[in-house]
């Protein structure tokens, strides 16, 4: 009968060190599900990258006030004291890259990233991995920091040798800075263009860095981890909006249909919460203040002193007859001006526009996907919906001045809106990135009635200023 | 290349560098996927899982401690994680046990490592899980307690049940061998 003590002695003694050989398929299985997950990114980055090139273009037609100052500086650097005029490099992946950066006149920056075990095309870093390598920037003045130089090419890789290895130099630049776009992420260099007397100079300068760099072969920026740091952010928002409608009808009345109702464009801004749930995720809310306006135009105006009656007026080809049913606006005051064209003279008609304009305070509760990119550049997607809660609505019209007429009884006080759009940030540095959010977004339940058919949409480019924490 | 390289070129994703760690210590870590699996086929699985869980997790290692232990660490938290799910509340009776007399596959000379092997992953996950980690990793019933969400008197009793059971099949063994 063996005892407690050697059953257990047993068992150590021979299961001590095991070490057995797993079949080849396990690694087979590992190797396949880490390279899919570098694959899948890229896809993903191409898409969203064209997809979002192709929606900056088209809506700089709408008038935007905000001015996206794409400073490309890597938000994984751990150090980049640029100068604030200065163009940054971008990074990019395991294969060998340099990129060169001159703006203007006399800062050159080079960037090399070391490639070290150079393994298949499988190896695609992805963008959300790897980061500035190796920026040196040399200049003109004396104020180089060449830490770097006192690095020895062996040193163990540490964060800290990341850090000397970011040099960058200040240097007064009168022009404006270029941004670059890194939107390929394998091997594409982005090359401006340098001024040759100013190069000719550093260039065996330059070339000695480069061979230097290439001694250093290891990775010097560690994949910072700061998706699962940051989980919170907020930001402000200014949004300009383009509304209109699904329908062409005219929400006032329906003998306005046939005039062209048009939205005007207008503004909103608020503020935006956003939290990160994982990787993929996050949610999001705000508040803002929304206004929109639509405009009814051709419309022949009238006044006088008798009182509406709700029949139609045919005016022929120039403008709509108008007029209010009863039920849709408050005729308290001016309105009570307006009446049908027959019971007067020529001599009272004027053309011009109706304009209704209502403003909500939106509560938007949004999901957002985002596509892994690189560190600067983030796109992703985002969907939900907005409560909207309406403070103000007015008609006017619009003549020489304006005069109000009244207000829409037939808006609801609170509805919702469903919303969709893609959401890019640059990041600026670690907490602080611009954000660009064009998003469409089609408002239900916005009349309570009589509204006929008139179902409102906007679209609007959402843009604003973002803390992460 | 020194493990210290190779580790901060996983936090990159570098494939020849993840390949590299598998090859250098993908024998020990199976040991103990199967060690803590019912079959080879369950270690299998949790061997795969286990390094995708270290390779995603790799940066969060900081030279804190041996690598080798750490990784070991993931390994067991894997194994646990897919056999205390599946039976933390089934009370094994300990008849049904003892009917279970297991034509054990095995060569002849070979009351060993093998046989062992087999004996333990025979053992129902409770006991099994509780044996490798006080016996085999030497943890004690305080920690174990804490990562299979047990009692400590669960603990200790599951490995005195576990001990049993290796016991009689072990003699069940060399009996039926001496005779032939």
């Amino acid at each position: 009968m063996m005892k407690n003590k050697n059953i257990d002695q047993l068992f150590q003694d021979k299961m001590e060190g095991l070490e057995v050989t797993p079949s080849p398929k396990v690694w087979s299985a590992i190797e396949g599900k880490l390279t899919k997950k570098k694959r899948r990114v890229l896809p993903y980055w191409w898409l969203s990258g064209g997809v979002a090139a192709v929606l900056l273009l088209g809506l700089f037609v709408l008038p935007s006030l905000n001015d996206n100052p794409i400073d490309i500086n890597n938000t994984n650097t751990p150090i980049i004291t640029s100068a604030p005029k200065e163009n940054t490099t971008i990074k990019n992946d395991s294969n060998k890259q340099l990129l060169k950066l001159i703006p203007e006149e006399k800062t050159i920056i080079a960037s090399k990233k070391p490639s070290d075990t150079d393994m298949a095309p499988k190896e695609k870093a992805t963008p959300k991995e790897t980061s500035w390598k190796n920026k040196v920037v040399v200049a003109d003045n004396n104020t180089i920091n060449i830490k770097k130089y006192n690095t020895p090419p062996t040193t163990e890789k540490n964060t800290e040798k990341e850090k000397s290895t970011k040099v960058v130099i200040e240097k007064p630049l009168e022009e404006k800075k270029k941004t670059i776009f890194s939107i390929n992420p394998s091997d594409k260099m982005v090359i401006a263009e340098q001024k040759k007397d100013s190069v000719q100079k550093k260039n065996p300068f330059v070339s000695k860095k480069k061979d230097f760099i290439a001694f250093v072969n290891s990775k010097d920026s560690i994949k910072t981890n700061e998706k699962s740091l940051k989980k919170w952010s907020v930001s402000s928002v200014f949004a300009v909006l383009n509304s209109s409608s699904f329908s062409n009808a005219s929400p006032i009345s329906a003998e306005l249909n046939s005039s062209p109702t048009k939205g005007a464009n207008t503004f909103s801004y608020g503020a935006k919460v956003d939290y990160r749930l994982n990787n993929k995720w996050s949610i999001r809310t705000g508040a803002h203040l929304q206004e929109m306006s639509y405009l009814t135009q051709d419309v022949s105006i009238t006044s006088g002193s008798a009182r509406i009656n709700s029949q139609a007026i045919d005016f022929g080809n120039s403008a709509s007859a108008y007029h209010f049913s009863y039920s849709l606006v408050d005729i308290d005051n001016v309105m009570s001006n307006l009446v049908p064209i027959s019971s007067l003279g020529a001599t009272n008609i004027a053309n011009g526009e109706i304009e209704q304009s209502f403003s909500y305070i939106e509560v938007p509760f949004e999901v957002k996907y985002h596509f892994n990119t690189g560190e600067k550049l983030k796109t992703g997607i985002v969907a939900g919906f907005s409560s909207l809660f309406l403070v103000n609505n007015t008609v006017e019209v619009v003549m020489d001045d304006s005069s109000v007429l009244g207000r829409a009884n037939n808006l609801n006080s609170m509805n919702f809106s469903g919303n969709i759009g893609f959401d890019i940030d640059y990041s600026i540095n670690k907490n602080w990135s611009l954000n660009l959010n064009p998003m469409f977004k089609s408002q239900f339940n916005t009349f309570s009635g009589n509204a006929n058919g008139f179902r409102p949409y906007f679209i609007g480019v959402y843009s604003g200023v973002r803390y992460q924490f | 290349m020194n493990i210290k390289e190779l580790i901060q070129k996983c936090c990159q994703q570098n494939l020849a560098a993840q390949s590299q760690v598998y090859q250098l210590f993908s024998g020990k870590l199976f040991g103990v996927c199967l060690k803590y699996s019912q079959n080879y086929q369950d270690a299998e699985d949790v061997l795969q899982d286990s390094f995708l869980t270290i390779f995603s997790k790799i940066d969060q290692y900081k030279d804190s401690g041996s690598f080798e232990g750490w990784m070991k660490r993931i390994v067991i938290n894997t194994a646990l994680q897919k056999y205390r799910k599946e039976s933390p509340l089934k009370v094994v009776k300990e008849d049904v046990i003892e009917d279970r007399v297991e034509e054990v596959d095995f060569d002849a000379t070979q009351l060993d490592l093998n046989f062992l092997l087999s004996l333990i992953q025979q053992l129902p996950d409770q006991y099994r899980l509780v044996f490798n980690l006080y016996v085999l990793d030497h943890y004690s019933h305080k920690e174990i307690a804490k990562m299979l969400q047990i009692s400590e008197g669960t603990s200790k009793s599951n490995l005195s049940r576990a001990r049993v059971l290796l016991k009689q099949k072990i003699e069940v063994h060399l009996q039926k061998h001496k005779g032939a």
